[in-house]
């Protein structure tokens, strides 16, 4: 088999940036704007994989493509960044990787180094919860992971055979609260972590100042989960970007980027992207009259000129739009956990 | 090798009132003697009135069928998953009782068909799923191209 791939071997030459190992903290100050407190970035959304299946060639540099084209930072590591950087611009002769800065910033692709080099992604999430919002590390896994999951857009695709390895990996980013997307051959991984949008009782937090309970969007809304295709991948990938807390420029970027690749690839919009709006400015100016227009004749929402009079909440019944929000969600930049013991106790506020 | 007695297979499809056609990305990329996959999944579903979820990308090959059939993009997972509760999702008013899966390797399902309960399955390749209720076999290409023509006419 060798012998006869000879040729190719040899042939098989390709430009790929130095592993960078760990990110600096300047980097990710710079990436709290883009991603959380404002920005138009959807997520960040690292792309790891074991190489070596049907598709090797290209698929990888195809969904950092996409994702970067839609202002993802795209992080790699192993050999999926040496997929990635296969990749050619056949006019300009550039490997794929020269295209884009090696930095933790909206469309930067980042190569973390090799195969282990996967820690310092995960540790970048630890770095995130404490450079943008000031959670202590020690001995204090919870509250971080409770950060990144509902206020920071991690997203991991895992694409290749499913190694043990890669299923060990997919286990810890989980629990760090980076939702796993597992593909091609994610469905032979047995532990999928795939939630129901439709039982609301299961998506709640606690308003973290007075306690309450809270029905939330079914964001993100699975935590391991398999797909077919790599049109799947990113647009799962880019649908676990949404997160419960996020702000409105972020949560208006994650449904245009939604919405529109779910258009891209599936030719229909999809079926829950209501779900995650919580005011029509979070509608993307370009694209907010046809989306009220669908709101209205689609959704029964009651539209006047470039705002919505009355929704329609999950029940099904209309309700002005304050009533809306009181009922739903979380407000904007009201602190709120899913850990009982994170709620703000009275000293504190005092 | 088994017979098939497609007029069996169809008269246990009938017992089920909530059939869903589940199609996968295998619809897409396997050809029978030039007829593709999808073209069997969306005739079984006209034949037997019920809708398509469409996983994978196949949702525009199962349209460009143009048969008069309900068809929804769905993700394998999910559906699974939505099968474990209170059925809610609006490809279909009740919960399904049989799933038709086509299209899937019986390696994909095997994990998430174990633990459904009151949900038939049949699976109509590729490959034998040992658990669904009725599966086709390992066979040639030109047995299961037979196999199929034979279940979409029985189930007309």
């Amino acid at each position: 088999m060798l012998a006869s791939a000879s040729d190719r071997i040899a042939a098989d030459k390709f430009r790929m940036r130095p592993g960078r190992g760990p990110l600096s903290h300047l980097e990710f100050r710079d990436l709290t704007f883009g991603l959380v407190l404002g920005g138009n970035g959807p997520g960040m959304v690292s792309l790891l994989g074991c190489g070596h299946y049907p598709g090797a060639d290209d698929e990888l540099a195809e969904m950092a493509k996409e994702l970067l084209d839609r202002n993802c930072v795209v992080m790699t590591a192993g050999c999926a960044a040496g997929d990635v950087a296969r990749k050619l611009d056949q006019e300009t002769g550039k490997a794929f990787p020269e295209e884009y800065p090696s930095m933790a910033t909206l469309k930067g692709l980042v190569n973390c180094g090799g195969c282990s080099a996967d820690t310092h992604i995960m540790a970048s999430m630890f770095k995130f919860a404490q450079l943008g919002g000031g959670i202590s590390g020690k001995a204090n896994f919870d509250q971080v992971a409770d950060y990144s999951l509902n206020r920071a857009p991690f997203v991991v695709i895992i694409w290749g055979p499913a190694s043990d390895k890669m299923m060990a990996k997919a286990s810890g980013f989980a629990r760090v609260g980076a939702p796993v997307v597992f593909g091609p051959s994610g469905f032979k991984f047995k532990r999928m972590l795939v939630g129901n949008k439709y039982t609301r009782e299961d998506w709640t937090m606690y308003d973290g100042l007075d306690g309450s309970v809270r029905e939330v969007d079914p964001s993100p809304p699975h935590l391991i989960f398999p797909v077919e295709t790599k049109e799947e991948a990113v647009t799962m990938a880019i649908k676990l970007c949404f997160t419960t807390c996020a702000l409105r420029e972020p949560r208006l970027s994650t449904i245009d980027n939604y919405t529109e690749i779910y258009q891209k690839y599936f030719h229909q919009l999809p079926d829950d992207w209501t779900y995650y709006l919580r005011s029509p400015l979070e509608l993307h100016v370009m694209k907010r009259m046809r989306f009220l227009k669908t709101l209205r004749d689609e959704h029964g929402w009651e539209v006047e000129r470039t705002t919505a009079s009355r929704v329609r909440n999950r029940d099904g019944e209309l309700v002005t739009m304050e009533e809306y929000i009181n009922q739903y969600g979380i407000k904007q930049g009201r602190y709120a956990t899913m850990l009982k013991r994170l709620i703000m106790r009275e000293a504190v506020k005092e | 090798m088994q017979a098939f007695d497609a007029q069996d297979w169809a008269r246990q499809i009938r017992e089920h009132k909530n059939p869903l056609v589940v199609a996968g990305e295998g619809c897409e990329q396997i050809r029978l003697d030039g007829k593709p996959l999808v073209a069997y999944a969306v005739e079984l579903a006209e034949a037997l009135a019920c809708p398509v979820a469409a996983t994978g990308n196949i949702l525009l090959a199962a349209q460009e069928q143009k048969k008069k059939v309900k068809i929804k993009k769905m993700w394998l997972a999910e559906l699974f998953r939505y099968l474990e509760e209170d059925w809610e999702d609006s490809i279909l008013e009740k919960r399904p009782d049989l799933l038709l899966l086509i299209g899937y390797r019986p390696q994909m399902v095997q994990g998430m068909a174990a633990g459904l309960q009151d949900v038939s399955i049949a699976h109509l390749g590729p490959g034998a799923f040992a658990p669904a209720q009725l599966t086709m076999e390992e066979t040639p290409l030109v047995e299961w191209k037979r196999r199929l023509d034979e279940l979409v006419a029985a189930c007309k």
